[in-house]
């Protein structure tokens, strides 16, 4: 796991709603671990806490679902958001239990005979570090696993979180990577015999990180990791897209909006396609009633399209309208009509502007 | 659009040179390296900039002295003069203005694309013609013929079929290709199998939980018996304890008491004097001396009392049987019997008494030695005499100073004992301990089995880890675990539909286009053929009436005889043949007459081509300007004659 963000602010939510999610930040982690208590290694890959000095109970907090677990390790480094020398870890280290590790700026390993394991990690001084902190790190290759955990970012040379690269990560030995910093998990990758991953938060932080997040669960051996994501969140941040082009009424288009809307997540509805003549979109019309923990709306339509009109037009336009109308004509169900339909609106739609994309009304 | 005005300001080799143009046809003459094509590739910077981005090729024209090149250009479009102004190399760093108005105009673009609707690319394989091989068949990227394939009525700034189909390929790919980053449909078919195997671990889990919290009031009753049956152990073993403790007590006593009493008693004395003789009797093979004699002599009573009676009846029988044969009633065998059997009792008898005596005499003495010895310890009975005398050997105490000693350490271990009681338990409790109250089985034993109770405190801390573990599970969690699983599963499938139903959209758009991108072309193909076979009918003097534009835009010509293909012909022909349609396309492909630039373009032909050449130039530019660029005096000449306005280049 990596980038728990505990007590994390949620600011562009209102003070109830962030209030919950911090709960459900906690309630998602505790959750999490409970889940997989059968783990015998816990790795969180950093940004633990949202910043320096967040309250002291959420270090309680952390501490109370370790303590639950005596049986399983809990590995933990620090990352730009609550470095090693933050007031919340200078608490945290006086209540740590003893199945937990917070490793240390210096980098420390630790072998666990039983399990035959060994992990490197390190953890972030201060909010930057603008050298890679995998610089000549080696473990052993011998019968021990050998697993790693950093905060940092593979993606840029020249950042100033920690900039490391994939030879770094396999130049030390690691069985297996587990990266932070990156909130959303893409996918597990392997390089010579390291397995890595950013396990990305495990509940999204804002409608900039949509869509599932979790943690990494599985089995790690010699030179081969059986591990996959796992969708844990309590609620997702979602940005959908929402082609009204049809909806004849603003009933149809808030018809549309709640067969889109699935649970009680957080949705950012982007309203496209074509306005129908006479439907004034009313945002709270639309909104009210629909069952979202948090829901915006905008509204990128354009006029509807002509294409009686268009078809005459003697140019690749209309010769495309004009083949879309025989198609549509001659196709057999519903089904292939709005294809057809989504199809000409598509093409339309990028002729509009070029390949920018959509000549838009907002 | 009419290019009024050259202000070559500092471009390559010109300085502060400025060239005037007319409407209609306009020849440049200059020797070689004179600074013709220059002049074109000033109007290129002039419409496009020189920013290496635009791939114009004119930063080459930097001048040697290091300052910037620049320079303007007017022109007239719709009966309005305007100046292009350019200071340097920079794309962003052009202004162009009104003149009639002397506003500022807002460019979207470039000068050049906001006029031609070209890049600078286009526009020189469009407008600009230099040798045969910058032609529509060189249009690499299509862009000439898109331009085409809208033709008229198309706004302004509207994306060509080869934009469109590139946006719609990428689309697609975005979806399926693996070249691109994390296409949409392989990336959820790789996230769907994991989350799916999630799925069936999750529900695993969830069931595995519930069915594991069934366990647990079982293993909470066995857990209860394991305890209680430790407890009666710990009991058992904590009353062996005080037994052992009373056992220890009582012998240490007995010991302690016993030793005092040899001690105090004189049997150090007594016991020093024994000879095995006396240790023998009082031991048991004293009791069997004893009572072999005590027998045996019991057993020669009986036998002489027996032999003697029988002696009797003998004698009197021999009397009576010597009377008989004294009488002649019997015969003196009889007699000789009687007498021998008389005999022979009367010696057994005696034998007898002395036996009978003898073992008397050694009971009696013995017996008797038996008592001297018990009655020098005061006890009366010869067994405990054994036993004290055993314990006396035993006692390690041959001496009474060992003896004392001895006694000195029970009674240590004694206080060590009684003090070790008293810190644990009453001491009158272990005293007067009461065994029978103690019912467990095998209470008697002396030891108890440790291993046994290790093995059942193991068998808890199991029960109690198993216990522990199951409680740990949360099924609440499992269930959530396996609600979230079951929505990501649902997503993903939803999001895969989605994306494979935006696909096949996307996939339908692009056919559809492509249909109507081929129907256009059959249909703008033949316009480009019927003028481009003006052009060269002109070209050519009417040899050749037709040249015609198939879709792909290849070419082949016909006369009134037959249809040949383009590579049939000679360079000049064929130069003649791009050079038709390269002026149906700048006719066809904008409503706006702009101006066409030639480099040069008739240096293939003979007098007689050049001369139906300019003849159709006349004609063309009527009604737009036309700049050709020459180095030939006899191009200048027969250009002449056709009405260009001539400008000549200075060496």
């Amino acid at each position: 796991m990596a980038d728990l963000h505990l007590g994390a602010k949620f600011a562009d939510l209102s003070y109830e709603k962030a209030q919950l999610r911090r709960s459900e930040l906690r309630q998602s982690f505790s959750g999490c671990v409970a889940s997989h208590c059968d783990a015998g290694i816990v790795l969180i890959a950093g940004d633990i806490f949202d910043a320096p000095d967040v309250s002291v109970s959420e270090a309680e907090f952390m501490v109370s679902v370790i303590l639950k677990y005596p049986q399983t390790k809990f590995l933990m480094v620090c990352g730009n958001h609550d470095p090693y020398n933050s007031p919340i870890y200078e608490y945290m280290c006086g209540i740590l239990p003893e199945n937990a590790v917070l490793f240390t700026p210096d980098g420390d390993e630790i072998v666990f005979e039983d399990l035959k394991v060994r992990v490197w990690g390190i953890s972030f001084q201060n909010s930057m570090a603008e050298k890679s902190l995998l610089q000549n790190i080696k473990m052993p290759d011998d019968d021990y696993v050998n697993l790693l955990l950093v905060h940092g970012d593979l993606y840029s040379d020249n950042s100033p979180y920690n900039p490391i690269t994939v030879e770094q990560l396999v130049s030390t030995g690691a069985d297996y990577a587990a990266l932070g910093h990156v909130h959303k998990f893409e996918k597990i990758n392997k390089s010579a015999g390291t397995t890595y991953a950013y396990s990305g938060t495990h509940e999204g932080h804002g409608y900039d990180e949509c869509g599932r997040c979790g943690c990494i669960y599985g089995k790690v051996a010699k030179n081969m990791a059986d591990v996959n994501f796992e969708c844990t969140s309590l609620r997702t941040y979602e940005r959908l897209d929402i082609d009204i082009s049809g909806a004849k009424t603003i009933e149809a288009v808030k018809k549309l909006i709640e067969d889109a809307v699935t649970g009680e997540n957080l949705y950012y509805i982007t309203l496209t396609g074509e306005l129908n003549e006479g439907v004034i979109l009313n945002e709270f019309v639309l909104l009210s009633g629909i069952d979202a923990f948090d829901i915006r709306l905008k509204t990128e339509v354009c006029e509807p399209y002509k294409l009686e009109e268009l078809a005459c037009e003697a140019n690749l336009k209309g010769y495309f309208v004009k083949t879309a109308l025989s198609e549509l004509e001659k196709a057999e169900s519903e089904e292939d009509k709005k294809i057809i339909n989504q199809a000409v609106r598509c093409v339309l739609d990028a002729f509009g502007e070029g390949t920018k994309g959509r000549k838009l009304k907002s | 659009m009419i290019i009024d005005k050259l202000n070559l300001e500092r471009f390559g080799k010109f300085n502060n040179q400025r060239f005037k143009l007319q409407k209609g046809l306009n020849v440049i003459y200059g020797k070689n390296e004179s600074g013709k094509t220059t002049l074109v590739d000033f109007v290129v910077f002039m419409l496009y900039g020189a920013d290496k981005r635009t791939k114009t090729g004119l930063d080459k024209y930097e001048p040697r002295d290091g300052t910037k090149m620049c320079g303007s250009m007017e022109y007239t479009r719709d009966n309005e003069g305007y100046i292009v102004q350019r200071q340097n190399s920079s794309l962003a760093d052009v202004s162009v203005k009104n003149l009639n108005r002397g506003e500022d105009v807002v460019l979207n673009t470039t000068p050049g694309a906001d006029i031609f609707g070209f890049g600078a690319e286009a526009f020189k394989k469009t407008f600009y013609s230099g040798s045969v091989t910058s032609v529509i068949s060189d249009d690499k990227e299509g862009s000439i013929a898109d331009r085409l394939s809208r033709l008229s009525g198309s706004a302004d700034g509207e994306a060509t079929y080869a934009q469109l189909k590139k946006y719609l390929c990428s689309k697609i790919n975005s979806y399926t290709s693996k070249r691109c980053d994390n296409p949409v449909i392989p990336t959820l078919e790789e996230s769907l199998y994991p989350a799916q195997k999630n799925l069936e671990a999750a529900k695993q889990k969830s069931e595995q939980a519930t069915e594991q919290k069934k366990l647990l009031p079982e293993l909470y009753k066995q857990l209860e018996k394991l305890e209680a049956s430790v407890k009666q152990e710990e009991k058992k073993r904590e009353n062996l304890h005080k037994i052992q403790l009373n056992s220890e007590y009582t012998a240490l006593s007995n010991q302690i008491e016993e030793l005092e009493s040899i001690i105090n008693s004189n049997r150090y004395e007594v016991f020093s004097d024994l000879n095995e003789r006396d240790f023998a009797l009082m031991q048991d093979t004293g009791a069997d001396i004893i009572e072999n004699s005590y027998i045996a002599s019991t057993k020669y009573e009986t036998a002489h009392k027996i032999t003697a009676v029988l002696t009797a009846v003998f004698f009197v029988m021999t009397a009576v049987f010597t009377g008989i044969f004294f009488a002649r009633l019997a015969n003196y065998v009889s007699i000789i019997i009687w007498a021998m059997l008389f005999v022979i009792s009367g010696i057994l008898s005696l034998a007898f008494k002395k036996l009978w005596i003898k073992n008397k005499n050694n009971y009696e003495k013995t017996t008797h030695k038996i008592a001297h010895l018990l009655g020098m310890c005061e006890i009366s009975d010869a067994k405990d005499f054994v036993k004290l005398y055993n314990s006396w050997l035993s006692s390690g105490c041959p001496t009474r100073e060992l003896a004392v000693k001895k006694l000195e350490e029970l009674r240590n271990n004694f206080d060590i004992l009684v003090n070790n009681i008293k810190t644990r338990y009453e001491l009158s409790e272990i005293i007067h301990l009461d065994k029978s109250a103690i019912s467990y089985d095998n209470i008697d034993r002396v030891y108890f089995d440790e291993d046994a109770l290790k093995n059942v405190y193991s068998q808890i801390e199991q029960v109690k880890t198993q216990i522990r573990n199951i409680e740990a599970v949360s099924v609440e969690e499992y269930g959530n675990l396996y609600e979230r699983a079951q929505r990501d599963v649902q997503n993903l499938k939803t999001q895969l539909d989605n994306a494979n139903r935006e696909l096949v959209v996307y996939k339908k758009a692009l056919s559809m286009l492509e249909v109507a991108n081929s129907d256009i072309s059959r249909v703008f193909a033949p316009r480009v053929s019927a003028y481009a076979s003006q052009v060269f009918y002109a070209l050519t003097g009417g040899r050749y009436d037709t040249l015609n534009v198939n879709n792909k835009l290849s070419i082949n010509v016909k006369d009134n005889m037959a249809f040949y293909d383009d590579t049939s012909f000679s360079t000049a022909a064929r130069e003649q043949m791009y050079l038709a349609l390269r002026l149906a396309a700048v006719e066809l492909s904008a409503e706006e007459k702009l101006p066409v630039l030639l480099d040069d373009c008739f240096s293939f032909y003979d007098d007689e081509r050049k001369q139906n050449s300019f003849e159709f130039l006349r004609e063309f530019s009527k009604d737009r300007q036309v700049i050709y660029l020459t180095c030939h005096k006899s191009d200048v000449e027969t250009a002449y004659a056709n009405g260009a306005n001539v400008i000549m280049l200075s060496d």
